[in-house]
């Protein structure tokens, strides 16, 4: 006799982002030079490599793309439309999203996820809406970025989640709500954490970091330092004079913008209580 | 399906049916009698050799306590719909009494039903643009197949309870290629059904009856397909949908002429519509809350 046993929709547990996203919200790090001087380098470091590498495009055009063919699936009247399944109304769903990664030499059409690598995360859906964090993990995920006319290969191995949301009123805050199908994700800010190996032209890098991609290209590193706190480096990729500071002495200002600059090359940051170096 | 083959089918049904009607009868009669019981909603069955042939169901005897049947409907649904296969919905039950007393009777059934519908997915299907190849079709196969157990109790010659359960597994299987994308899927879904009949006869012709039925448990139902979203990227997307509520139910006053050969059933009642021959429901909203009961048989 045949036998049917109905699932139930199992909908894995997110990745916290509660601690991280107060963390940029309120940095209580005081800055100094004794501070500066011990992780500047590590953080240079991770700036250039996050910068040559474009991870975050490469995870985000992924995520981009199932959104659109989510919203492409949606009606008017917010129903998922699945041909040959079925219309859900504003539906609770969970995807499990492969990609393989394009490897380093685009014109090689046999890539496959075993010799350039594969991206596998989870998206949940909330009554139809795309729920704030998407994770999973990158195994050898191969891409090149493309940084002015130079082809740069990149790698990530490791663990990947990404929380999107809205700007809040509070400066450095942002909401918590589900996204809508429709809404274009690259508006919002995308809020990563990175657990693994990042490689750029083999130089190889680890990283545990969270760091956030602002709509208009701005990049904010989060910096803990255990029991001393944590403040938020702030850069413009591709703009190497425009960095930025925010501690719990250099707070962002009404706009949401920094208020403190800082060149790591220059070691040098000028907060409120005046200029450091190290 | 061609219109001159539908109606070869229908007259072969019709056929069917009166030449039931017209043979020689056995020694089984049906008007109501201690002997001849309700068939439907009861632990009973069909003697041994015995027919019952009707609009909704024909069911033969094959052994002592043993029935079996197929419900015309699902069948005839190939006829009437494009979107089913030409054969429209087939399926058998097996419906054995296990335990026949005199005051006490048990019963279970088991039914297996397939279906397949299709349908154009073409996006030019909205400016009736007919589907010209098998890519624009989306297809969805479905297995249903309820398990029931009944009990009947005769209190006194006039008055008898039936009180049943039926549990419904369901499992449906689609898949599509429009145009850019490629879905495929599935769906299970469960459900428990408890049901009880109270029989009032009032002379060897007629018997009247009061059915309720009630779902107390449907499961989360989850549709799984396959999502590709280019030649790199796909999902598997696994989404909760509500097919029906719990606690639908239905309560029917109805009755059951009983001829010498001729049966009618038929009643009209308030809530959702039970649909027999597939174990599911029709939610009430459907139907305005219209829970109708009908058929037309020969018991020979």
């Amino acid at each position: 006799m045949a036998a049917s046993c109905a699932e139930t929709l199992d909908v894995p547990p997110a990745p916290e982002f509660e601690d991280v996203l107060a963390a940029y919200a309120n940095p209580t790090a005081e800055v100094s030079s004794a501070i500066m001087a011990a992780v500047a380098d590590e953080l240079l470091a991770l700036r250039d490599q996050l910068e040559e590498s474009e991870v975050f495009d490469e995870i985000l055009d992924v995520i981009v793309d199932v959104q659109v063919e989510l919203d492409e699936n949606t009606d008017e009247k917010g129903n998922l439309v699945v041909p040959g399944l079925g219309t859900f109304p504003a539906p609770n769903a969970v995807l499990e999203i492969s990609h393989n990664c394009p490897g380093w030499n685009p014109n090689d059409a046999g890539d496959s996820a075993e010799t350039s690598g594969s991206v596998q995360l989870t998206m949940v859906l909330n009554l139809g809406d795309i729920r704030p964090v998407v994770w999973g993990e990158a195994a050898q995920c191969q891409f090149s970025a493309i940084i002015g006319e130079r082809a740069l290969q990149s790698k990530y191995h490791g663990e990947i989640a990404v929380h999107f949301g809205h700007e809040a009123d509070s400066p450095g805050s942002v909401g918590d709500e589900p996204i809508s199908t429709s809404e274009p994700l690259r508006d919002l800010v995308a809020t990563f954490i990175l657990l693994g190996t990042l490689e750029v032209e083999g130089k190889q890098l680890e990283i545990r970091r969270s760091f956030r991609v602002r709509d208009g290209g701005v990049i904010e590193i989060l910096w803990e330092l255990g029991s001393e706190g944590s403040f938020v480096y702030v850069f413009n990729p591709g703009t190497g004079s425009e960095q930025w500071i925010i501690d719990a002495n250099c707070p962002r200002d009404e706009k949401n913008e920094p208020t403190c600059g800082c060149k790591l090359e220059e070691r040098e940051c000028t907060l409120i209580s005046g200029s450091i170096s190290w | 399906m061609h219109p001159h083959l539908r109606k070869h089918l229908l007259v072969a049904v019709l056929c069917a049916t009166s030449v039931g009607a017209s043979m020689t009868p056995s020694k089984a009669h049906a008007y109501h009698t201690y002997k001849e019981r309700l068939l439907d909603t009861t632990a009973y069955s069909l003697e041994r050799r015995e027919f019952r042939l009707g609009v909704m169901k024909l069911s033969y005897g094959i052994f002592k306590y043993l029935q079996f049947s197929t419900y015309t409907v699902p069948w005839l649904a190939g006829l009437f719909l494009d979107e089913f296969e030409t054969v429209g919905s087939p399926n058998i039950e097996f419906k054995s009494t296990l335990l026949n007393r005199k005051r006490f009777a048990l019963s279970v059934s088991f039914e297996l039903v397939w279906g397949r519908v299709s349908s154009c997915t073409s996006p030019n299907r909205e400016a009736d643009v007919a589907c010209t190849s098998p890519e624009e079709f989306s297809a969805v196969d479905w297995l249903v197949y309820p398990i029931s157990v009944t009990s009947s109790v005769r209190i006194n010659s006039w008055v008898s309870i039936h009180l049943g359960a039926k549990y419904t597994a369901t499992q449906a299987v689609g898949g599509a290629q429009p145009v850019d994308t490629e879905v495929s899927g599935s769906a299970v879904v469960d459900m428990l059904q408890l049901y009880g009949m109270f029989e009032w006869r009032l002379s060897r012709v007629v018997a009247l009856t009061l059915t309720t039925r009630w779902l107390p448990y449907v499961s989360q139902t989850v549709v799984r397909g396959e999502l590709v979203i280019d030649e790199d990227t796909g999902a598997v997307i696994g989404i909760e949908a509500d097919v029906l509520d719990d606690n639908a139910f239905a309560v029917i006053p109805g009755a059951v002429f009983s001829w010498n050969r001729a049966n009618i059933r038929l009643g009209v009642g308030y809530g959702a519509f039970f649909v027999e021959p597939v174990g599911l429901v029709v939610p009430a909203s459907v139907l305005g809350y219209v829970s109708p009961e009908l058929d037309v048989f020969v018991r020979f």
